[in-house]
């Protein structure tokens, strides 16, 4: 009877770490605030992504990027559990300026990605997705990393059609 | 045990390798021809537009449309022919990737009572210039 229990635990613990760990990384650096021109683009549409941080306590930004990157997501059933693998390739990215910030500053930027043509749109199944995201990820010194993603609904439709 | 033979002909697209391309909207048209080797009284002989997924998830699939075109006694030896005519839709569009393909068909099934259906399918391609 105890043994059933130890999988809810184990997720429940896994949970509550998740969420703390949000917090922690909230603490030094607000979530970024990311606007997309059309986030709902055609294959090899520009999108033009604005983006703002916001730091609360001093912070050292060692490494910074947003990324655009093209996700596989496949679920399966083995046995009685449910497990989703990934596969994602980073098509683009942007750097970020790092450094040292200070507490209440915030910074921002544009960037430009253009979704390839060449490329899948977006698709939802129900076990098997492909997905477009933009991804801002960040990495301060003597701080968990921060990982944020957007996603993108990219149509099944080529610009030069448009 | 049934052991029905389906061939399967596509009309209009594009040879691209050993498939044919249709483009999204476009309309496919074609025919199959069903010999059994034993008689088998039909419930049902549909001929489906579908599209599935492959790969390591769960299967996805989705069957667009679905005709009915014969139910009664198909004899042994004896051939029949059945055309088929459907539009595509806009997407998904076909495609092979890592974890995840998706793969567009036409299928033939034999609708047995107390039996396995005998089925087959001919992929072909959905996907713009």
């Amino acid at each position: 009877m105890a043994l059933f229990g130890v999988p809810f635990i184990a997720i429940g613990v896994f949970l509550m770490v998740l969420a703390l760990w949000r917090k922690i990384t909230g603490v030094k650096i607000a979530p970024p605030v990311v606007l997309v021109s059309n986030p709902a683009p055609a294959l090899g549409e520009k999108i033009r992504v604005e983006w703002e941080l916001r730091f609360r306590t001093k912070t050292i930004l060692q490494e910074a990027r947003i990324e655009l990157l093209f996700r596989e997501s496949a679920s399966y059933t083995q046995g009685t559990d449910s497990r989703t693998d990934r596969h994602e390739v980073v098509n683009e990215f942007s750097e970020i300026p790092i450094g040292e910030m200070t507490a209440r500053e915030s910074v921002h930027g544009q960037a430009d990605f253009i979704i390839p043509e060449d490329g899948m749109h977006s698709f939802q199944g129900q076990n098997n997705q492909l997905e477009w995201l933009l991804r801002v990820r960040l990495n301060a010194l003597e701080w968990p990393d921060l990982e944020e993603e957007y996603l993108l609904d990219v149509k099944a439709q080529k610009a030069w059609g448009l | 045990m049934s052991n029905t033979s389906f061939t399967f002909e596509l009309r209009g697209g594009e040879t691209s390798g050993e498939l044919t391309r249709f483009l999204p909207g476009e309309g496919v048209q074609g025919s199959v021809r069903i010999t059994p080797d034993i008689d088998l009284n039909a419930r049902h002989v549909y001929v489906r537009l579908l599209w599935h997924t492959e790969g390591r998830g769960d299967r996805d699939e989705v069957v667009i449309t679905q005709e009915d075109v014969f139910q009664g006694v198909l004899r042994a030896g004896t051939p029949v022919h059945y055309t088929f005519h459907f539009r595509l839709p806009d997407e998904p569009w076909s495609y092979a990737g890592h974890y995840v393909s998706i793969v567009w068909e036409i299928e033939a099934s034999i609708d047995l009572a107390f039996m396995r259906d005998p089925r087959d399918q001919i992929a072909f391609i959905l996907a713009p210039d």
